[in-house]
């Protein structure tokens, strides 16, 4: 699906319960000022994920990739062909005095954005950084109030927030039409081991990162974050309260974080999040269910479950036996019936066709535009903000074993942490 | 939208602010050149609301008439659901011991005529709830002023509870919203356990109906007639309390009656469900009901 379709298929121009749903979309809203403009964008890190979204910006005439910068020569080689001839750096703090750079993307292990990011910020260049923003609470913390300060475009790649089928699904969630949300349940499931092969030992710690805590939280940094700011974002509520349990119960060779956790997010109110990832198991696969007074959505697969009801098979009987001119008794008289549980339900499709991709490309087009506009969308660093926060404080909680509770010192001013925000 | 055995077929839906929200089932079948049936199925109330129709104008549009009928009916869940925190009883539930609550006219004509079935059922039919009082009617503790038609709460553990009424008070509504659209056959089915039938089925007099469980000795036919069951089924077990004693009534066979009223029908179903047979026949000698299946 391309931008143009995007905006069709979600019915973006003139609706304004959309557009308060997902108050970012107005990102598109000067796109046609913005013509013969470019954003002028530097890589920084092209490894697998760097390359996919220098593929997505290769295709927008509206951004022009000046420079990139990665450590690892075989990385390079592969962005060289997506981008021929573009500078090249190894150190990213002199691609950041390339004055013709307008804007940053980080795509870089998690343990190095926080410096990244804050650098970025500190000689004015707007920034994308792949989600996490940073690896733990207090550097977040610091990433968003120096991106507060920067007046910058901030944001972090939560790509669902483009995704047309989560927007429309949002939207009816917001607007009442599902009724109420009684709880949220997210998993991620995969059967391997999340290592990449690599021509020398000593280089296993640089390519296979996520598996090792000096540079991950594992699940919950590289799956969970996409997930749980689905939450927020359906609920306009941040859950204060996490507990949780990881191990290593199968990928026991050359791996420090965990190949399984289950969590649960507490909102205030009681409603609940549940997380849980399964690294040896794929057959419930990745999906974000949130089950509603009035229908359950399961935004993977675009779906939407009303909470339908039976015909009673009396009626039934008696519609077709009337022909025959019977008019025998309807036995259905009785005590209240209640409805039975799990009917077999086929569901709707959100959206009549599920959009290709996952909002990816969708976003960098987003962030193209905020960047030649210098407009930052609304709400966009908020949610990836508490994405991060949201995984980060779950591992803390596995890691303690213990319940805890959202610090105060982390809360900013948004949703229901407005009034704890000092 | 589709056929089958049943003719035609589908869903009726609606649109909110852009979104296509499928909030009916229905099918319709000719049955004769001169009659057509049209049932159509919903949720709401917590049960299935079964409306079946039967007409001789082929060309009608139903969709509009179940739609009413449906919107009628949450209208008044909305306000009268004590589960519901943003219903009025609920809000009334919550504050009238703090102070005096003023309701609207709908909610006070409800519950003052709940009370006015104290009397008249031996103080059988009770709409209070009260756990600090072993579950024993309340009704004495509450305060109607009907000028104002304010209510309060003489003691805080009072809640009330109109699940025992409110379907005979959604049927009379129903009824009006079909008489004025013209239906003169129909059958309306609330979750099983109340049912209002307006003229005749297409092959017969009346509206011919028995229980799903624990039948009858015959089926008994309704002629613009309501029939009224309570009790407990294999799915539901609530307790069901005698409100002079508190104690949780035996279980025992279903009770159906048979009024002209919905709203008496709920009520002495209720009533008749924890009496006992002298009770039983007090009651029946006061009021306008058949009680069916002794």
């Amino acid at each position: 699906m391309n931008r143009k379709d995007f905006i069709k298929s979600i019915g973006l121009i003139g609706s304004g319960l959309l557009m308060a749903s997902s108050p970012w979309l107005n990102v598109f809203s000067e796109e046609k000022k913005t013509v013969g403009y470019r954003a002028r964008i530097g890589i920084i890190g092209t490894g697998s994920r760097g390359q996919l979204l220098m593929k997505f910006l290769a295709k927008n005439p509206k951004v022009e990739i000046v420079a990139i910068c990665d450590i690892y020569q075989p990385s390079i080689d592969k962005a060289l062909r997506i981008v021929p001839g573009t500078r090249i750096y190894k150190d990213y703090r002199s691609l950041l005095e390339n004055k013709n750079v307008d804007a940053v993307v980080i795509a870089t292990p998690l343990d190095q954005h926080y410096p990244m990011v804050m650098d970025a910020f500190e000689v004015g260049k707007h920034v994308f950084c792949e989600k996490s923003i940073a690896y733990c609470m207090e550097d977040t913390f610091r990433v968003y109030q120096k991106y507060l300060n920067a007046n910058r475009v901030f944001f972090v790649g939560q790509q669902r927030l483009f995704d047309p089928s989560y927007i429309k699904a949002m939207e009816m969630v917001h607007n009442g039409t599902l009724g109420s949300i009684s709880a949220l349940r997210m998993y991620w499931h995969r059967n391997n081991d999340w290592r990449r092969p690599i021509d020398k030992p000593e280089l296993d710690e640089q390519i296979n990162w996520r598996l090792y805590n000096a540079h991950s939280k594992g699940i919950m940094t590289e799956l969970a974050c996409h997930q749980l700011q689905i939450g927020t974002w359906a609920r306009r509520q941040i859950p204060n309260k996490v507990l949780g349990h990881g191990a290593i119960t199968f990928w026991k060779e050359n791996r420090e974080v965990y190949d399984n956790a289950s969590l649960i997010y507490i909102y205030d109110d009681g409603v609940k999040m549940n997380y849980d990832s399964v690294l040896s198991n794929k057959f419930y696969g990745l999906e974000e269910q949130i089950l509603c007074s009035n229908g359950t959505l399961e935004l993977e697969k675009n779906k939407l479950y009303y909470e339908e009801i039976e015909p009673a098979p009396a009626f039934l009987q008696m519609i077709n036996e009337a022909e025959n001119k019977l008019f025998d008794a309807l036995p259905f008289a009785g005590t209240s019936w209640v409805p039975e549980t799990a009917n077999e339900n086929k569901g709707h499709h959100i959206l009549d066709a599920k959009s290709n991709g996952d909002g990816t490309s969708l976003m960098l087009y987003a962030f193209a535009e905020s960047v030649i506009t210098g407009t930052q969308p609304s709400l966009i660093a908020e949610e990836g903000y508490y994405a991060t926060q949201l995984s980060l404080l779950g591992h803390q909680a596995m890691e303690e074993g213990k319940t805890l509770i959202f610090p105060d010192e982390y809360k900013i001013n948004y949703l229901n942490h407005k009034l704890a925000f000092h | 939208m589709g056929s089958s055995s049943f003719g035609k077929m589908g869903y009726i839906k609606i649109n909110t602010q852009g979104n296509t929200l499928i909030n009916m089932h229905y099918l319709q079948k000719i049955v004769t050149p001169q009659n057509m049936l049209f049932y159509a199925w919903f949720s709401a109330m917590h049960t299935r609301i079964d409306i079946l129709i039967s007409t001789i104008n082929t060309d009608e549009d139903h969709y509009s008439i179940v739609q009413r009928v449906e919107a009628e009916i949450k209208r008044v869940e909305a306000f009268a659901n004590r589960f519901d925190e943003k219903s009025e009883l609920a809000r009334l539930n919550q504050m009238a011991f703090a102070k005096e609550f003023n309701t609207s006219p709908e909610l006070f004509q409800i519950i003052s005529e709940c009370i006015e079935y104290k009397e008249v059922t031996l103080g059988l039919f009770d709409i209070t709830l009260n756990h600090k009082n072993s579950y024993k009617s309340s009704m004495n503790n509450l305060f109607l002023d009907y000028e104002k038609q304010s209510i309060r709460f003489f003691t805080p553990d009072i809640k009330l509870d109109l699940s025992g009424f409110i379907k005979g008070h959604v049927l009379r509504a129903v009824k009006q919203i079909l008489t004025s659209e013209g239906i003169l056959n129909a059958v309306i089915n609330m979750g099983n356990s109340s049912i209002l039938s307006l003229g005749n089925h297409p092959q017969g007099n009346g509206w011919k109906i028995t229980r799903c469980e624990e039948p009858l000795k015959e089926a008994c036919v309704l002629q613009e007639q309501c029939l009224t069951t309570s009790g407990n089924n294999k799915q539901t077990r609530w307790p069901i309390r005698n409100p002079l004693t508190g104690e949780i009534v035996r279980p025992c066979r279903p009770v159906s009656v048979l009024t002209n009223d919905p709203g008496l029908g709920e009520v002495l179903s209720t009533a008749l469900y924890v009496a006992n047979k002298t009770e039983k026949e007090q009651i029946l000698s006061k009021t306008q009901g058949t009680l069916l299946n002794f």
